[in-house]
């Protein structure tokens, strides 16, 4: 059994009603044995580089987990969907956090009383069979009644270590936003690829210096040695660079859609294109997602101006929700926030859930 | 159209550049490294033009800009007209010999049978340029492919291709003090600005494409050039694995598809290191001329000052230390026979090149920095340290490639302490400006405010670019020229 922070017991039921409603209940329920399904994940660096889709608002529940595991069996019920998540703690000179990029994603965890499934932790390359301790997190809606039966798990073998390696070495760069800054790098069982690397080029360099000095080696073989490695690197780096370009370009000459940043090239043109022709146009953004959205939307519309809806509201002539979840009222008048005055719209075009544009009728 | 008008703002440019760059180097260039410092050095003239506008109260619009191009090439042709340029390599600078492949000295000094030829020869003279060759067109493959998608970055779409845009719009330079219209950074010069907006001058509107392509026209030419005047100075192989070191660093990558400034400052910056070397080998061989080549050196490291404030700090005062370094007193590191003071001429063309902009930010009252005072409040910040030793051994924005460094460097000095050798000096002041823009931008980072950048992992890494770089420049063809000599059996003093 595992210890958990929160459950001193091994039987705890979440009710999702709202941020603050969290139970640890101690209910007596008879676990029925069940055949556990291992269930696919998906890693959250995957995940980034695609445009978020806002269904409606989720709350989250995070538990701690502390034991050497490669996989951990849960038995639980649920009366919705739900997602879980494992994340992986690193310690840094700033103390001990997780790399969300890092995190697990097991979605669409089946709905059901006492089933059970299995979660393997080895394909996220922040797992080491040396961790002992992770984040559980359980996602769901406001009202989703979550039962977490029990927990066990399975320990780190050297078998499945070894699998875990070549999993993760397959693991690729993530090529975000932030990539202009910096980038991840590989990492296999917790440990930075260049810095494995790195060692064992200095190893080699050591090797060969004694042969150098004592049995007058070719000098240029050093070189050649230093080319090896660092084209070894490079050929696992190079191999993501084209896999990334293959993707690019297929989405964008397939969908007009680039990484994230989804339908924000079709907005701009269905924007561009629906211009009023005896004012100039003003656009209102709604918006609960990074800023890159705004700064994307000002980018391809400039000269025409484009705010965030508490800054550009009454004499916007349009709007766009971005992450945001809102439809009318039955008059046909919407607000982005409370207090703004509501104004009628005719909707332009809804995108993905959360994702829509309208025109505003007239002045409020 | 686009394309028709892209490719002849593309050959404006060049041709203005080559003729610029043979009417200041004279007979010391090549043509084909004429042309390839054709469009960087457009490029340059082009910023001048764009500031000269700026200050005197032009409108940027097609008739102002191609009309004072055209008075650039005008004046350009007439002094380049006098100058013949070679079409061939003329006599090669003293490294050249110490620089064939190794396993040709091999054979040739009999000291390996014909098996150990044979392996030497295939792997080092077939594969690992195959392999080079192609590492560096996967990236180039990235880059150019990226270009063509839409800008993407956070400081593209608000710093970089916006303040482009807004001042294409405006037929003026744009110095927003606040994010209204949606640019911050009124305070970055403008080379990078003025180039996207002149290959956008005769677009009907706004082109992404079009600006994210003259961008990366600027990166391929400028490694180009850099390419052919090392090949000249080091040998193919050479400069193929030197190319290749800094194609290769994993950031950089990402920056020649759709970059910041960063990676401008840097190709500026390798170009004028190069024509140094080029200037200091010259020098040592008594070939005269060697003026020419340090003027032009002087010119495009002022170029990068006109990309990013990081061009002043990075390239044109270490320049300076450098050229003071080589052609000073100091018995040991002196390349040459300048006077002091030809040094001090040079010196002032490259401050009066690069400071124009920083006397324009404080005549318009706006603040140097982008940070405000911040880059002013020392202190040491040591829990920094971990973090810049994880981003430089052990992230992904440099791969093997610190290691890879420093561990050729301590075997060329390893060499040096057994065999006595001296390492070869104008290639040791380029890696001592390694050293310097290394050392200086820890500092930045872990001695003032800007600890928030490498905490944040902002702008630590784009910032180490440079330096690594420049290492790679002064170790590399370095390391070849040392182990060149094991073959050769002898020493070069």
């Amino acid at each position: 059994m595992l210890t958990f922070s929160s459950f001193s017991l091994n039987e705890s039921a979440i009710e999702f009603t709202g941020m603050k409603a969290f139970y640890s209940l101690c209910a007596g329920v008879l676990l029925i044995p069940a055949v556990a399904f291992a269930q696919e994940s998906i890693l959250a660096s995957d995940t980034a580089r695609t445009y978020p889709v806002v269904s409606g608002p989720l709350v989250e529940k995070t538990l701690m987990v502390e034991e050497q595991a490669s996989a951990l069996e849960i038995t639980y019920s649920s009366d919705a969907p739900i997602e879980m998540r494992v994340s992986f703690f690193v310690e840094t000179p700033k103390g001990i956090t997780y790399n969300p990029l890092s995190t697990l994603r097991f979605k669409d965890v089946p709905v059901g009383s006492n089933q059970k499934i299995t979660l393997d932790l080895t394909g996220s390359p922040a797992w080491s069979p040396r961790g002992k301790s992770y984040l559980f997190h359980v996602i769901g809606s406001p009202g989703t009644v979550i039962m977490i039966h029990s927990i066990s798990h399975t320990p780190p073998s050297i078998g499945k270590t070894i699998a875990a390696a070549f999993k993760q070495i397959g693991v690729d760069e993530p090529v975000l936003l932030s990539s202009v800054n910096t980038l991840e790098g590989y990492r296999v069982l917790g440990i930075s690829l260049s810095l494995m690397l790195g060692l064992a080029f200095i190893v080699v360099l050591i090797v060969l210096g004694i042969k150098f000095f004592t049995f007058h080696s070719s000098f240029f073989t050093l070189l050649t040695v230093s080319l090896i490695f660092l084209l070894l690197y490079d050929s696992r780096f190079s191999l993501d660079l084209l896999k990334t370009s293959a993707r690019d370009l297929s989405e964008w000459t397939e969908r007009g859609e680039y990484r994230q940043l989804g339908p924000i090239f079709a907005i701009a043109d269905l924007l561009k294109g629906d211009a009023p022709s005896d004012q100039s146009m003003k656009v209102s953004v709604c918006m609960k997602l990074d800023d890159i959205y705004l700064k994307q939307l000002r980018y391809r519309l400039y000269p025409a101006p484009v705010r965030r809806s508490s800054e550009l509201w009454t004499d916007a002539t349009h709007l766009v929700f971005i992450g945001v979840p809102r439809t009318p009222a039955l008059d046909g008048t919407i607000v982005c926030t409370e207090g703004q005055i509501p104004r009628k719209v005719s909707l332009l075009k809804a995108f993905v859930d959360g994702t829509a544009v309208y025109r505003f009728d007239g002045n409020p | 159209m686009t394309l028709l008008f892209f490719s002849g703002v593309a050959v404006l440019l060049t041709v203005e550049g080559r003729w610029l760059v043979a009417a200041i180097a004279r007979e010391n260039l090549t043509r084909s490294e004429e042309w390839a410092l054709g469009f960087p050095m457009g490029t340059f003239a082009n910023a001048l033009l764009f500031f000269i506008c700026t200050v005197g109260g032009i409108p940027l619009n097609a008739l102002a800009v191609f009309g004072g191009h055209l008075g650039i090439v005008i004046i350009a042709f007439a002094v380049s007209s006098r100058v013949a340029t070679p079409s061939t390599p003329f006599d090669t600078p003293s490294l050249r010999l110490g620089l064939l492949p190794p396993s040709l000295k091999l054979r040739r000094t009999g000291r390996v049978t014909r098996r150990g030829i044979s392996r030497d020869f295939n792997f080092k003279k077939y594969l690992l340029p195959i392999l080079l060759t192609l590492a560096i067109l996967i990236k180039l493959f990235y880059g150019i492919s990226h270009a063509l998608l839409p800008s993407y970055s956070y400081d593209t779409v608000s710093q970089w291709n916006m303040r482009a845009k807004i001042s294409y719009e405006d037929r003026a330079i744009a110095f927003d003090r606040d994010e209204v219209r949606g640019m911050s950074k009124p305070q970055y010069p403008i080379l990078f600005h003025s180039l996207q907006i002149v290959f956008n001058l005769p677009q009907k509107e706004w082109q992404d494409p079009v600006a994210n392509g003259a961008t990366l026209l600027l990166s391929l030419t400028s490694f180009l050039a850099f390419f052919l005047l090392l090949r000249r100075l080091a040998g193919s192989f050479a400069a193929l694995v030197t190319l290749a070191c800094i194609l290769t660093i994993p950031l950089l990558s990402i920056h020649l598809a759709q970059g910041y400034g960063d990676i401008h400052v840097l190709t500026y910056v390798l170009l004028g290191a190069v024509l140094l070397l080029h200037s200091f080998e010259r020098n040592q061989g008594n070939q005269g001329n060697q003026q020419e080549l340090l003027l032009l050196s002087a010119i495009f490291v002022a170029a990068s000052a006109w990309v990013k404030q990081e061009g002043m700090v990075f390239g044109v005062v270490p320049w300076m230390v450098i050229v003071g370094i080589g052609t000073g007193k100091f018995e040991g590191l002196k390349v040459g026979r300048f006077r002091g003071l030809e040094v001090l001429k040079f010196g002032g063309l490259v401050f009066l090149l690069s400071l124009p902009w920083t006397l324009f930010l404080l005549i318009k009252e706006l603040p140097l920095s982008p940070h405000g005072g911040g880059d002013l409040m020392m202190g040491w910040h040591p829990e920094g340290v971990p973090l810049a030793l994880k981003a430089l051994f052990a992230g992904g924005s440099f791969g093997m490639h610190w290691y890879i460094v420093i561990g050729l460097l301590l075997s060329v000095l390893f060499e040096r302490v057994r065999r006595g050798r001296q390492v070869e000096k104008s290639m040791f002041l380029i890696f001592l400006w390694g050293i310097i823009t290394f050392f200086g931008a820890l500092f930045i980072f872990l001695c003032t405010s800007n600890i928030e950048f490498l905490m944040n992992a902002q702008t630590f890494s784009r910032t180490m670019l440079l330096p690594l770089s420049l290492l790679i420049l002064g170790t590399v063809p370095l390391f070849y020229y040392n182990g060149s000599h094991d073959a050769e059996g002898g020493s070069r003093s």
